[in-house]
This record gives C-alpha cells, sequence and structure tokens, in this order.
C-alpha cells in the first residue's frame, strides 16, 4: 500500500505530467512534427545562411523612413490620448465602489474584457476596414486595445482606495461629484498617470506592428520591404524600431519617476 | 436657542442585523454645551456620532437639529444639513496628496461648485478664511506643505481647521486624540475647547480618557455596549464608576483602527 506521503507525491508527479508534460508533448508534435516543413530547411548551415540574408541592415534608407517613423510614434501617442479621454469613464463604471448600479459595473467589467482579450492586429484589420487603410486606423486600435488594461489597473486601484478622505468630504456636506473630485481623484492620479505612460511605451511597440495589416508608419514600410524581399531594408527598420522603443523607455521612466 | 436631539436612536449593523451598535440612545447638546461620549472601543461611540451626521442611517430614531427633524431628509437638503456639523476625526482623515490650504478648503466642498473643485479655483473669500483658520490654529507657514508631510498632532489641527471652514453650528470630534500621543492630545484639546469657546461652537467629543474628559467638558454621556449608562454633570461625576461602566482605556483605542470599524466601512458607500 501506499503511504499517505507517496500518495501526495504520485498526485503531485501526476498533476505535472498531465499539466504541463502532455500538453508539451502534443504541441511538439503536431506544431513542429506536423507542420513544420523540415524539408524546405534542409541543412543547419541554410538556415544559418538564410538568415545571413537580413545582414547587414541596410542603414542607408533611414532618411527615407523619417515619415514613418514619425507616423508610428505619432499614432502611439494619439492611441495613448483616446485611451487617457476613455479610461476615467469606463473606471468609473468599472469600479465596485462608485459605480453607479450592478448593471454598469457589469458593462464597464465587459468593455474591460474584450478590449483585452482581441489582439491589436484583429482590432487593426477590424478597423482597417471600417475607416480603410492608415494612420486612423492603427489609432483606433491601439486606443481600444489600450483601455482594458489602463482600466483594469486603475479601477484596482479605486477600489484600493483609503475610505477615510471620503468619509471626512461627505461629512463636509460634499455632493457624490464634488467628493470623487476631491477625494477619490487625488488618491489615484499617480496610478493614472503612470500606467498611461506605460501604456504609450507599449502602444510604440505595438503600433509598429499593427502597420502590417494597414495601420500606417514603420510596420507598413517593414511589410512592403518583406514582400520585396528587400532583407537589408527590412533589417534597417528593425534597427529604427529598436532604438524609437529604447528612447520610449528611457523617458518613459522619466516620467513616471517624477510622478511617484 | 439651537439645540441637537438624538432620540431614541438604533442601529444595528451585520447582514441580519445582528451586531447592534445602538439600542436605543437619547441625547441632547444645547447650544453652550460641551459634552464628552465616553465609552470603550464598541461601546457605540462612532455609530452615535455618524449617525447624528447621517453619514450612517440609523435604523429608527430622530435626529433633530433646530427643532428641524432631519432623518428623513434627501440628496440636497442633507448635504445642506451636514454642512452646518464640522467632524473631526481620529485618523485626521485628510487628502494625503493634496496641500494643507487645498485640505482646509476641502470644507467648503458643501457649497463649491465641481468645476471649482476640480480646478481648485475656490474664492478669495474662501482662501482668505482658510488662511486665516491655519493661522488660528498655528499652521500658518506649513500652509503649501503635503497634508502626509506634516506630524500627527499638525494634521489634527488641518482637521480641525477644515471642520471650522464650514462655520459649524456643532462640531463633532470623534476620538481626535486617539492616534496622538498624550502630550500632543492636550494640546488638540486645548485647541478644540478653546475655539468652541471663543467662537461659541458646541462639542460633542467621544474619548475614552475620562480624567482628560473631565478637564475640558461641562456633561458626560456614557455609552455601554449600545446603551446609555450615565447622562450627567461632569464635576459630580464618579470616575471610578465610569471607569468600570466603560472598561475605557487609553490603549483600548490604539488596538482599534477605524477603517475597520463597521460605522466607517457603512459610510464607505458615496450616496
Amino acid at each position: 500500500m501506499l503511504s499517505d506521503r507517496n500518495k501526495r507525491i504520485l498526485y503531485r508527479n501526476g498533476l505535472f505530467v498531465l499539466g504541463f508534460g502532455l500538453p508539451l508533448a502534443l504541441s511538439l508534435y503536431f506544431i513542429l512534427g506536423v507542420q513544420t516543413d523540415w524539408a524546405r530547411m534542409s541543412t543547419f548551415d541554410m538556415v544559418v545562411k538564410n538568415l545571413e540574408k537580413f545582414l547587414p541592415p541596410n542603414l542607408s534608407v533611414i532618411p527615407d523612413l523619417m515619415d514613418a517613423t514619425l507616423d508610428t510614434i505619432l499614432i502611439a501617442f494619439l492611441a495613448t490620448l483616446v485611451i487617457a479621454a476613455l479610461v476615467p469613464p469606463v473606471v468609473w463604471l468599472s469600479s465596485r465602489n462608485i459605480t453607479p448600479n450592478i448593471v454598469f459595473y457589469y458593462v464597464g467589467r465587459g468593455i474591460i474584457i474584450i478590449s483585452r482579450s482581441v489582439h491589436e492586429l484583429v482590432w487593426a484589420l477590424i478597423f482597417v476596414i471600417a475607416v480603410g487603410l492608415g494612420p486612423l486606423a492603427g489609432i483606433m486600435a491601439l486606443g481600444i486595445r489600450g483601455i482594458g488594461f489602463v482600466s483594469k489597473i486603475v479601477s484596482e486601484e479605486v477600489e484600493a482606495i483609503d475610505v477615510r478622505p471620503i468619509e471626512a468630504l461627505r461629512a463636509t456636506g460634499a455632493s457624490t461629484l464634488n467628493v470623487i473630485i476631491l477625494a477619490v481623484i487625488p488618491q489615484i492620479v499617480p496610478v493614472f498617470l503612470g500606467t498611461l505612460i506605460f501604456q504609450w511605451e507599449i502602444d510604440l511597440r505595438r503600433a509598429a506592428v499593427i502597420g502590417v495589416v494597414g495601420g500606417g508608419g514603420l510596420g507598413l514600410a517593414f511589410h512592403q520591404a518583406m514582400i520585396q524581399f528587400k532583407w537589408h531594408d527590412a533589417m534597417a527598420i528593425v534597427v529604427i524600431l529598436i532604438v524609437i522603443v529604447a528612447v520610449g523607455e528611457i523617458v518613459s521612466r522619466m516620467l513616471r519617476k517624477r510622478i511617484i | 436657542m439651537f439645540n441637537l436631539i438624538a432620540d431614541n436612536v438604533h442601529k444595528s449593523y451585520g447582514p441580519d442585523g445582528s451586531l447592534k451598535a445602538l439600542k436605543g440612545v437619547s441625547i441632547e447638546v444645547r447650544s453652550d454645551e460641551r459634552v464628552a461620549l465616553l465609552g470603550r472601543s464598541g461601546s457605540g461611540k462612532s455609530t452615535l456620532m455618524r449617525c447624528i451626521n447621517r453619514l450612517v442611517e440609523p435604523d429608527s430614531g430622530d435626529i433633530v437639529l433646530d427643532d428641524v427633524n432631519i432623518t428623513r431628509l434627501k440628496g440636497k437638503a442633507l448635504r445642506q444639513f451636514r454642512s452646518q456639523i464640522g467632524m473631526v476625526f481620529q485618523e485626521f482623515n485628510l487628502v494625503n496628496r493634496m496641500s494643507v490650504i487645498d485640505n482646509v478648503l476641502c470644507g467648503c466642498a458643501g457649497h463649491v461648485s465641481a468645476w471649482r473643485c476640480w480646478f481648485r479655483a475656490y474664492s478669495r473669500q474662501d482662501v482668505e478664511k482658510a488662511e486665516g483658520l491655519l493661522q488660528r490654529v498655528g499652521l500658518a507657514d506649513q500652509r503649501f506643505k503635503r497634508a502626509d508631510e506634516l506630524s500627527g498632532g499638525q494634521r489634527q489641527r488641518v482637521g480641525i481647521a477644515r471642520a471650522l471652514m464650514q462655520e459649524p453650528k456643532l462640531l463633532l470630534a470623534d476620538e481626535p486624540t486617539a492616534s496622538l500621543d498624550p502630550e500632543i492630545g492636550r494640546g488638540i484639546m486645548e485647541l478644540i475647547f478653546e475655539i468652541s469657546e471663543k467662537s461659541n461652537i458646541p462639542v460633542l467629543i467621544s474619548m475614552h480618557d475620562v480624567a482628560l474628559a473631565t478637564q475640558f467638558v461641562e456633561r458626560i454621556i456614557a455609552l455601554k455596549d449600545g446603551n446609555k449608562v450615565y447622562d450627567g454633570n461632569a464635576t459630580s461625576v464618579d470616575l471610578e464608576d465610569i471607569y468600570k461602566d466603560t472598561g475605557g482605556s487609553v490603549e483600548a483605542a490604539h488596538t482599534q483602527h477605524t477603517a475597520q470599524h463597521p460605522a466607517i466601512q457603512k459610510s464607505e458607500a458615496l450616496a
């Protein structure tokens, strides 16, 4: 007979195999075994050789890419502004302690879930069809995609708010609106701005990617370079992206430090 | 003449109302009076205080201020009534990220429009009044500091200035010294009662320390388990009896964190 301890160990290892080992084995078999064209890859040397096509990046095209770069930066910036404008009402709906009623609460939570569960590329495709190719579709896609994340973080902050100033403001006879303005908002402003800056940094990356499906900016240029087999040009775009994102991270860090 | 009457106030907490905080308490405060509300943690002091300005809804009973029954006031009328009662809290309840002067100006949030609150664009009169009050509580030079940069005693002074900003007809003080060390606490007591005397504002103050209370108030009301067990002259009160009845001690006050108090959780909702 197995002892209790051994049973527990068996149970745990069984869980581990079922939860992790089995999915891993299945994925390896189907993705790498069935769906990968091993014949095309031929030898390891060929793979290296194929990758070498991208190097070195053709930096001479960078001056011609400045417009697209600027587009990408502006798409990220405007998308973040859209998020900044739309998050406060969503937070108002989706924070348990300030929501007007339970129906509104679920509407707010629903917006957050939908926003977060649909990928930015899918949003971009939807908006490309809605408003046509170009930066506007990109801005809308990133805006809608980002609302959920920022609203979720901020509404969690609202729910964990210090209730004591709220009580004090109510005791002065302030209206609900004034209580929110004076006792709730000052407590969540740092988190709101900090998350928004972080979101802007994320949007920089996403703005580059959604161009591939028609959202404008560097992604579009990358896509064009790839379909024309201009590997070295495509690599130059990757270099620009790395620089933009690195600068974005530095700026974001500086700004967030100032707020907190 | 102004007076406040709380008549037969009942209040229970919990989903089935099983936690009875007030079991029919009646008290009266006249306009020339300073009254201390004594009792140990859980005796119903905080709840009674909050029933008076309707931060907590009494289950039954009446609150009458100036011959007006305010028990069933709603909306604007309720807020208008609340603005006439200043409140000072055990844990100061300041907005930490706001400047000292803006915290004091919160006291006029009852009659200031939302856009003025948003931009902190208070009228010159209000700002001058707030500055005057900061002068009065001895914090004029600290007015542009953030509230969380101040010490406990200074924060409570800001809380007092905020309450005075309302030009209250009555000052409720919910254990205003319980978060402070005894010496600082005494200074706060002196400030509250000096202002009360000079500006003719009646005070209802809840506290634990009977000896300290008798030095400042004319009358003492003691609560125990939601019932009134003493109501009378502060000088003739038998201290031993009050101690025995209420089990009051300063230590008990420190172990109680107000944010967990049912009265405050109850008043958490914004409406």
